[in-house]
């Protein structure tokens, strides 16, 4: 009897699992109807296009990175905008002209509706402006604003703090996206993006995919497509695992060994490109470090072979960087580039006071040894930081790597607890050599965490920033790179290469150079 | 861990079961011996597993690299035995660390029950109740990455397991008669752990220490997989498994070696697991019930 | 039996309030200044300075004395609220509800799976030890647990996806897409339940009165199903809950691979962006959902065998 009563107990706990189990699956049903009615059928009516994308597309904050995104998809457009060689050209902007040294004028374009319905004239421009720069300390720095007046309609008028030509390449960052008032709600909390962009936004689900589609009323070449769903995948393996299965039409941020794979099958195409952004080891230039002085920082850059770094650490996907700006971009003077030129070095470091035993650098019998950090949630940091140090410990310099996540590598960095860090930053992205140079690495900017000081440099950007393009301009930026090659606060690695790929049947696609920029709109299939 | 428990269990066992004591320890010795192999694997390498040639990255196997070479053009064949050692020392570790301090909370509040074993046992859920991989996240995010920090993560996360598996089978074993009848001949509690429970829970002990180390082993590689764990360049398995997941397609064996290297192993340590538990089966057995 | 569950469920509240007070050591222990940090979420990026820092610390009660803080904390908590989010900026409560379902939809279909998988395996290898079914089963578990999951996950998927064709390789949504990550979920702890069930039932076996019920004439198979199976339900229902914390861990990797929009992929990114407050909510929603799991087994274990309820 207490036999049975057992089994019977037994036999209830495991029809209690199996119906838990079938209401689990019977949970997953519901979603599954609704999906065969939204899910992208490649036979039916609307044109989609998904895209497969490495971070999630909407993060509901207000943050940079979903304004990167707005503008990358085109939701909302900014004033000004870059082609493709990185030139400003009319966004929402027609044109724009410097009335007075810090005074611009700039002419907004006509007939402009926001996907709600509701016009954009300066009024809109100077709301939205105003309300970005009140959210994002960074967006005031980015544009030293200190006042917008609109003088009618059409006319902007914006008063920056001190004389600042590069006013209209920073008004094409994406954070100045021109949100429209209906992107917020009575509290002005950010409710979903409405603005006058060819792709108006539709639906966001968290972690998920966000989806866009045509907006007919957008004022410049209509799209071919008719929706755009960026699913967010973050493992490369399986990203591209969705686009040979043919779950996405569309993936970037290739794995560079995947890249030779899929050009040679017939049923991809494959985009490469270089663009804005740089691999660099950022070194401490202050008393914690060695490296604070001069001859061990143009050693160390002189003993790496960046032809080797991407080899090694991309599989050949990157340029060899030799000087900070990618040499494609014309806006940015030539300098002397670093050389890998291992007599220099030995020369460098012997000035300095070392000698090399038995294959290794040393002082007072102290071998000289690297603090080096990275972080790990981008995939290529550590490849790219491993393959630096296995060459500096193969040219006698002994290394210490460490891996940590990018805000505990920055605890690190901050405290000045480290020799070179490893990190990746898009320099080029406004095309104009202010964004980067100014807030990176002037003595005074918040971000500069080398402790590197150079007064002639911060001079030199200060001024820099203030002169219109011209042959003063580039003298002048061309003698601060100069400073940044021969000052050495920095160890060029690589320069990035863009790559996606997508299926056959999807044409028109152009990577854009600053590599936050999808440009859907001729896109068909 | 079969290491730890074989010696710890040996002498226990001998003394009141003196028939039992020489498998026992023959099964140690066995243990020793194939930790010894597993210690002098990296000297049969016929490469420097750390050299990186990048001249010679991502070759075929051939005679000069067994297994080829991986992206950064280091032996795979060298790099999978000096992986065996970092491995297995690391994971014995954290293993060693875990049972030794759980499996004594456990039978220690099992024993004791009531009020003390209440608290322990909330404590230890408290503590096991969170994903150990975002422990050892969190743990790594302060300390960085790097064995050290990988070790005290796992141990910290993975002694609760010990300590409520081994309170439940003490509770269980001494609810049976034996026992109950050991505290009515008036046998001191320690004595009954010692002599009566503790033979008894060898076997779960060693399934789940067993177990564990297999954990352990492919927790080092989700945490690598996850962009943590240990250094970058270290020739442990999970990590050249997470380090080679980038070259999956291409150079599937990048990746398939060291996993099955893994699984191999893990299989092997499983295995050995069960020929310890059921000599330990039979031996009670025999205890129990002598043989004619 | 009410009082054993009244004792059982203060218990429970007991360890929820050591996670919510580990919680909010964690917000406060973690390296980094907290007010800053906060402070810094909102002003994205730039650096405050001293002042702001104070301003922002009084404004919000941050110089409070900790136990009043954490009673502040403790009570918004019960309102629901878990804070807001330093990177989403919405109520971390809003993307724990939006997740935590088809986390545990995938977490309730791969423990299920595993004991559909384990049970009969378990039950057949301990029928016939040794034999041809043993060493198949116990070949195929022992597998099962020593793959590394996110390595077995991109075979299957390679598999599934690309070359036959059958399955999504990653998404969520329906039934399919459910199918590649509930397996790799239920495989490992399959392996586990297998085993385990395997090894207790064969030290059941050695017990003196399943001697006396074979000596009475008991088939093999019934003797192992009434007397075997009965004595070792306990312990897999332990072991079974306890495997729901390794669920939780197995989730972290199989959502990140299968683009699993769950509690463990946000986890996983809270934690890279030290998103405090949702690490917390986090850790308070997993440690609950586990607490309740394993109140309801050991709740089980109590009706089952009333030997037991002193464990209760």
């Amino acid at each position: 009897m207490k036999t049975r009563n057992k089994i019977l107990t037994g036999l209830v706990l495991a029809v209690a699992v199996a119906v838990g189990s079938f209401f689990a699956v019977r949970n997953l049903m519901p979603a599954a109807t609704v999906d065969a009615e939204t899910a992208p059928v490649v036979a039916s009516e609307p044109k989609t296009l998904v895209v497969g994308t490495m971070w999630e597309a909407l993060p509901l904050s207000i943050q940079p990175r979903r304004s990167r995104f707005f503008n990358e998809s085109e939701i909302l457009d900014t004033l000004v905008k870059l082609d493709y060689d990185l030139n400003p050209v009319p966004g929402l902007a027609l044109s724009w002209d410097r009335v007075s040294p810090t005074v611009w004028h700039f002419n907004l374009r006509d007939g402009v509706t926001f996907h709600d319905g509701s016009a954009f004239d300066a009024d809109a421009a100077k709301y939205a402006l105003e309300r970005v720069i009140a959210l994002l300390p960074y967006a005031a720095d980015l544009l030293n604003i200190s006042k917008i007046t609109v003088i009618d309609a059409k006319t902007l008028e914006i008063e920056t703090t001190e004389p600042f030509a590069a006013l209209p390449n920073q008004l094409s960052d994406a954070i100045t996206v021109m949100y429209g008032k209906a992107s917020f709600d009575a509290d002005g909390q950010f409710v979903s993006p409405v603005g006058t962009g060819p792709w108006k936004f539709v639906e966001y689900i968290a972690q998920d995919r966000t989806i866009v589609e045509r907006f007919d009323g957008y004022w410049g070449d209509k799209p071919v497509l008719d929706r755009i769903e960026y699913r967010y995948i973050p493992d490369h393996n399986s990203r591209t695992l969705a686009l040979e299965a043919g779950e996405v039409d569309f993936v970037d941020n290739l794995l560079p060994s995947d890249v030779a794979r899929l050009s040679a099958d017939e049923k991809f195409n494959v985009y490469s490109k270089p663009i804005a952004g740089l691999y660099y080891g950022a070194i401490n230039a202050g008393d914690k470090s060695v490296l604070n002085d001069v001859r061990l920082r143009r050693a160390v850059n002189a003993l790496i072979d960046r032809n080797t770094v991407v080899a090694g650490a991309l599989d050949g996907i990157g340029e060899p960087a030799w000087q900070f700006f990618a040499p494609q971009f014309d806006w940015a003077p030539k300098v002397t580039p670093h050389a890998f030129d291992v007599e220099a070095a030995s020369a460098l470091l012997t000035d300095a006071g070392y000698e090399k035993i038995d294959g290794t650098w040393q002082k007072d019998g102290a071998p000289l040894t690297l603090r080096i950090l990275s972080y790990s949630s981008r995939t290529e940091m550590p490849a790219i930081t491993e393959v630096m140090a296995t060459l500096l410990k193969q040219q006698g310099i002994a290394t210490d790597v460490q891996m940590y996540t990018w805000e505990g590598m920055l605890d690190f960095v901050k405290r000045g607890e480290y020799d070179i860090s490893v990190v990746f930053w898009t320099p080029e992205m406004t095309g104009h050599p202010d964004l980067h140079l100014k807030s990176q690495f002037h003595s005074k900017a918040g971000l500069n965490q080398q402790f590197w000081v150079n007064a002639e440099f911060d001079q030199l950007v200060d001024t820099g920033r203030t002169l219109d393009a011209g042959a003063e301009r580039d003298a002048t930026y061309g003698r601060a790179l100069e400073i940044l090659q021969q000052d050495a606060p920095i160890i060029p690695l690589v320069h990035k290469v863009y790559v996606a790929a997508s299926a056959k049947d999807v044409a028109g696609f152009r990577v854009h150079p600053s590599g936050f920029f999808y440009d859907f709109k001729n896109v068909s299939r | 861990m079969a290491l730890a428990q074989s010696f710890a269990l040996g002498p226990i066992l001998g003394r009141f079961a003196p028939g039992v004591s020489r498998r026992v320890w023959g099964l140690a010795a066995f243990v020793v011996v194939a930790i010894v192999a597993v210690l002098i694997l990296p000297f049969f390498a016929p490469n420097d597993p750390f050299h990186s040639q990048f001249l010679h990255r991502l070759q075929p196997p051939g005679l000069d690299y067994p297994l080829g070479t991986d992206a950064m053009g280091r032996c795979v064949f060298s790099r999978l035995l000096y992986g065996a050692r970092l491995t297995t020392l690391s994971a014995l570790l954290v293993v060693a660390l875990a049972a030794g301090f759980g499996s004594a909370v456990g039978c220690l509040t099992g024993m004791c029950g009531g009020f003390i074993d209440r608290v322990v046992m909330r404590f230890c859920e408290g503590v096991s109740v969170l994903p150990a991989l975002a422990i050892c996240m969190i743990i790594s995010g302060v300390l960085g990455l790097g064995l050290q920090a990988v070790i005290i993560a796992l141990a910290a996360v993975h002694w609760t397991d010990y300590a409520r598996v081994m309170r439940n089978v003490v509770m269980v074993e001494r609810g049976k008669t034996y026992v109950t009848a050991a505290e009515a001949l008036g046998v001191p509690g320690h004595r009954i752990a010692m002599r009566h429970i503790l033979p008894n829970i060898a076997a779960p002990l060693l399934t789940l220490g067993t177990y564990s180390l297999s954990w352990v082993i492919l927790s080092f590689a989700g945490l690598s997989f996850l962009g943590l764990g240990v250094e970058p360049g270290t020739p442990e398995w999970g990590r050249m498994i997470a380090e080679s997941r980038s070259h999956l397609r291409e150079y599937p064996r990048l990746v398939l070696a060291p996993g099955l290297t893994i699984v191999g192993f893990v299989i092997a340590i499983n295995m050995l697991g069960d020929v310890i538990g059921d000599r330990f089966r039979d031996t009670r057995a025999s205890y129990f019930h002598p043989k004619d | 039996m009410a009082y054993r569950l009244w004792v059982r469920l203060t218990h429970a509240l007991a360890l929820i309030v050591f996670i919510s007070v580990a919680g909010f050591a964690l917000l406060r222990l973690m390296p980094g200044d907290f007010v800053e940090i906060l402070l810094l979420s909102q002003m994205d990026g730039t650096l405050p300075d001293a002042s702001q820092v104070a301003r922002f610390a009084e404004a919000n009660g941050l110089n409070d004395p900790l136990p009043v803080q954490y009673f502040r904390w403790l009570g918004a908590l019960f309102q629901g609220d878990m804070g807001i989010s330093l990177v989403t900026r919405a109520p971390v409560i809003d993307d724990i509800v939006l997740r935590i379902g088809k986390s545990m939809t995938l977490a309730v279909a791969g423990m299920g799976l595993a004991l559909l998988i384990a049970i009969p395996a378990g039950i057949l290898c301990a029928l016939y030890p040794g034999g041809r079914i043993d060493r198949v089963c116990t070949t195929m578990t022992v597998i099962g647990m020593s793959i590394p999951n996110f390595w077995y996950a991109l075979l299957l998927a390679l598999l599934f996806s690309l070359v036959l064709g059958w399955l999504p390789s990653s998404g969520h949504g329906t039934l399919a897409h459910a199918v590649l990550p509930t397996l790799v979920i239920a495989t490992s702890i399959a392996g586990v339940l297998a085993r385990y069930i395997r090894s207790s039932l064969l030290e059941e076996l050695t017990e003196p009165y399943i001697r006396t019920a074979r000596a009475k004439g008991l088939g093999k198979i019934r003797t192992l199903l009434h007397h075997g199976v009965p004595n070792v339900v306990p312990g897999v229902l332990t072991l079974t809950g306890l495997q729901f914390a390794r669920v939780f861990d197995g989730m972290i990797i199989v959502e990140t691979l299968f683009a699993w929009p769950g509690i463990g992929r946000f986890l996983v990114e809270s934690l890279l962006n030290r998103d405090y407050p949702a690490i917390q909510g986090c850790f308070l929603v997993i440690a609950t959902a586990y607490i309740l799991v394993n109140l309801a087994v050991d709740v089980a274990i109590s009706i089952y065998d009333p030997r037991a309820r002193e464990i209760v």
